[in-house]
């Protein structure tokens, strides 16, 4: 029983992230929207990213949840908060300028701080990869 | 469980060159040669005093005694001393606003008034420090810029609600009128800027993110020469994506061609406007550049090109505000707030 909760949590935790950052994205859409036309790297594909982001996302949550598409959504759950990661270190690093992180979804983060939250994020979907039982 | 090691490995892989993509490309116009070359001041700036900060931090104002700071939360601003000493919070009592104001205001303290331009909700708020009053000047139209030029008047850049027009308009706060200045009207990316305001010359000054031009006017919105600065971005490079919406603020701006931002940061002190420009001159080096960002300085009325200094980045951080007073610069990054002797 705890194991089995051991192994879950990882995907449980990342649904409700993801649940929670697409919805605030989609009501938010104009902020989002606005956030993503400020960033000198996305810019230029911003309307697609803005409906392309909360999709993913919804849909990695719904592949989390059903047992047999877990792995799947714990892969792509890697890949998206892995470049979320990449995505803050370059801001903070490579942009000639870093827009306002103000509004939006977890707008009480400032870049840092998102920084380590994704880090963590990260670290927890490696995690649930390695969790569950390989199918013999 | 091999397989499920390389398939991280390559999923990592694959994640890191896609951003790494869209890094190098958003950064080939910054890097490329741009015909223009800077006169850099024989000293540089010399570090004074930092702090590290919580939460990323912007210049309200400074006089000799006392420096303001407000943060991405319109529900306070800071002050300390000008030894950075100690910093204080005076709480705004603008809470329940607080979701409409995130998205974009900005905080300026004429002591004892602070003044939170409310961009998309139409309202300047003042707030009376000693008297912790709070009182809303209704602006009539959103408004991307605000300066104040003296007790009763302020300048504003406004939407004139067609479309993306923008234009200046002088507001009383007294009578609550506005008079637009219509011979100013944009329609297009070069509304996007900085709105500065020399008290010595009563001259204001705008200056364009994405492109060199320097709109100069006085108060009554007699337009002076234009004034470019030193790169060769003669023109906005973008298109909208969108326009505004009923309520003013969902404006979009989608890059096109080289697309690049050319004039972060800037200020008027003294007759001389301070630019932080994002363009890298001919003969700066690409190193010098990472580790530094550059502010050329130049004549408010003649628009003459005086020179240029550096800031040195702090951790590799981009500046979220600066402030020239005197022979003091203040400087403020994601993490922390800096005084320099200026050169």
């Amino acid at each position: 029983m705890t194991r089995k909760l051991i192994v879950d949590l990882p995907a449980v935790l990342l649904v409700m992230l993801f649940t929670y950052a697409a919805l605030s994205k989609l009501l938010q859409y104009s902020m989002f929207q606005h956030q993503l036309g400020q960033s000198p790297f996305v810019a230029d594909y911003a309307s697609t990213v803005v409906w392309l982001v909360p999709l993913s996302e919804l849909l990695i949550a719904a592949l989390l949840i059903v047992p047999q598409t877990r792995l799947t959504g714990l892969y792509l759950s890697y890949a998206m908060m892995l470049s979320f990661t990449i995505y803050i270190y370059a801001m903070l690093h490579y942009s000639p300028f870093i827009p306002c992180a103000c509004g939006g979804v977890l707008s009480q983060m400032n870049w840092n701080q998102h920084l380590i939250f994704n880090i963590i994020f990260t670290l927890i979907s490696l995690t649930g990869i390695f969790l569950i039982p390989v199918k013999k | 469980m091999n397989q499920r090691l390389y398939t991280i490995v390559l999923i990592t892989i694959l994640t890191g060159s896609t951003i790494f993509i869209l890094v190098y490309i958003s950064r080939r116009p910054i890097e490329n040669k741009h015909g223009f070359t800077r006169i850099f001041s024989k000293n540089g700036v010399k570090l004074i005093r930092s702090i590290n900060v919580p939460h990323s931090l912007f210049i309200a104002s400074g006089d000799k005694d006392t420096l303001y700071f407000h943060s991405e939360d319109p529900t306070y601003v800071l002050y300390t001393d000008t030894g950075l000493n100690s910093l204080k919070a005076i709480h705004i009592p603008v809470d329940s606003l607080k979701r409409q104001l995130v998205s974009g205001f900005r905080i300026h303290v004429n002591h004892p008034d602070l003044y939170l331009y409310a961009y998309n909700v139409a309202n300047i708020i003042c707030y009376n420090i000693h008297e912790k009053k709070l009182s809303f000047i209704n602006t009539q139209h959103n408004y991307t810029n605000a300066v104040q030029i003296n007790d009763t008047t302020f300048i504003l850049k406004y939407f004139t609600g067609h479309l993306t027009d923008q234009t200046f308009c002088r507001l009383n706060t007294n009578t609550g009128a506005i008079k637009a200045a219509n011979l100013l009207t944009e329609s297009n990316l070069s509304g996007s800027g900085t709105l500065l305001y020399d008290l010595r010359h009563l001259t204001l000054a705008f200056v364009h993110h994405f492109s060199n031009s320097i709109t100069i006017f006085d108060t009554a919105f007699c337009l002076l020469p234009t004034v470019h600065t030193i790169d060769t971005f003669t023109r906005y490079r973008a298109n909208y994506l969108a326009h505004n919406q009923s309520a003013g603020n969902s404006i979009l701006y989608k890059p096109g061609g080289n697309w690049m931002m050319i004039n972060y940061l800037s200020q008027v002190y003294e007759g001389k406007i301070y630019v932080n420009s994002l363009v890298k001159a001919d003969n700066e080096t690409l190193i010098k550049n990472k580790h530094n960002t550059v502010i050329d300085v130049y004549d408010l009325l003649s628009g003459n090109y005086i020179e240029s200094f550096y800031i040195p980045l702090r951790n590799g951080e981009a500046l979220n505000s600066f402030n020239v007073s005197g022979k003091r610069l203040i400087v403020t990054d994601l993490t922390s707030v800096s005084i320099y002797q200026m050169p």
